[in-house]
């Protein structure tokens, strides 16, 4: 297991898109390193991948903010209970990944006790669709593992200016910043990680 | 052709290469612009100068902010920013 290893586990839609950004960002800003599956692969291989993902990875976030549908004729969303299932196998049945540590997300504090209440006991915090708290929660969630991890704020406010230099590199070269398929999760990361690098650098 | 058809529909630019949107990522964090941000926060709308890791005001409403904004020496543009954290606005500093 990689020590800097965060899987997550998450929705991949557009809703979603405006809490998966400051999520990855906050990760990479406190050096971490996120591990994500790209939506492209088939089904097998994308879970085999995602297996490998969770395996390597000492944290995992699992969002199970979005189990219900999108819309009221579709039907409940399962895959990001399913991978929070087979992480939670990883981790107990293998002592070399039994110190994983797991983050579960949810819209409000107390509703996953109505629909999966197996995981009680677990570090449950809610994000309320909100991207600064987002931040805020995974932000607080590893201050004890690392002293020099700066107020959620400071994230927020550099995440603000990403988040302006993001549209703008995008619009200018034709693609649409608010459609989450429009680069590959491996690009967005790679993109943050030499803009954070570059914003630290400049603001030392 | 279809190739071709297909950058047309999308307005997409097929010279976007990797390293062009790395070189710009780059640029973007590197450089100082006489941009102000205007960004929701737990504690009202803060003030924030590009360049700088803290804000320099916090207004209880988006529209004092912007006002605060106007009255920082040296600002250019100034960006409002939605509460989801992406772009209202980006104007002209009158």
């Amino acid at each position: 297991m990689n020590p800097k290893n965060v899987f997550i586990n998450c929705p991949y839609d557009n809703q979603y898109f405006s809490l998966l950004k400051p999520l990855l960002f906050t990760l990479i800003y406190i050096e971490l390193k996120p591990q994500i599956s790209e939506t492209s692969d088939s089904g097998e291989v994308r879970l085999h991948k995602i297996i490998k993902l969770m395996s390597n990875s000492r944290y995992s976030i699992h969002d199970l903010s979005r189990m219900e549908p999108i819309k009221d004729s579709e039907l409940p969303r399962f895959n990001m209970p399913f991978e929070c299932g087979i992480d939670f196998g990883i981790k107990l049945s293998n002592s070399k990944t039994a110190d994983k540590k797991f983050l579960i997300l949810e819209k409000e504090q107390f509703r996953y006790q109505k629909v999966i209440s197996d995981i009680s006991g677990n570090d449950i915090k809610a994000h309320k669709n909100n991207p600064e708290e987002i931040i805020k929660v995974v932000r607080d969630w590893f201050k004890p593992t690392n002293q020099n991890i700066p107020r959620h704020k400071k994230i927020w406010l550099a995440y603000a200016e990403f988040e302006f230099d993001y549209e703008e590199i995008l619009n200018s070269e034709g693609y649409n910043p608010k459609d989450i398929n429009e680069l590959t999760f491996s690009d967005i990361i790679e993109y943050m990680n030499v803009w954070i690098s570059d914003f630290k650098r400049k603001n030392k | 052709m279809h190739l071709e058809c297909i950058n047309k529909k999308t307005n997409m630019n097929p010279k976007t290469s990797k390293e062009k949107l790395t070189e710009k990522f780059s640029k973007a964090a590197s450089t100082n612009s006489k941009r102000v941000h205007i960004v929701p926060s737990k504690d009202g709308w803060s003030v924030k100068k590009e360049g700088s890791t803290r804000s320099s005001a916090v207004r209880s409403t988006k529209e004092d902010a912007i006002k605060a904004a106007k009255h920082l020496k040296s600002t250019e543009r100034i960006v409002i920013h939605k509460k989801d954290g992406t772009i209202q606005k980006n104007t002209k500093k009158k």
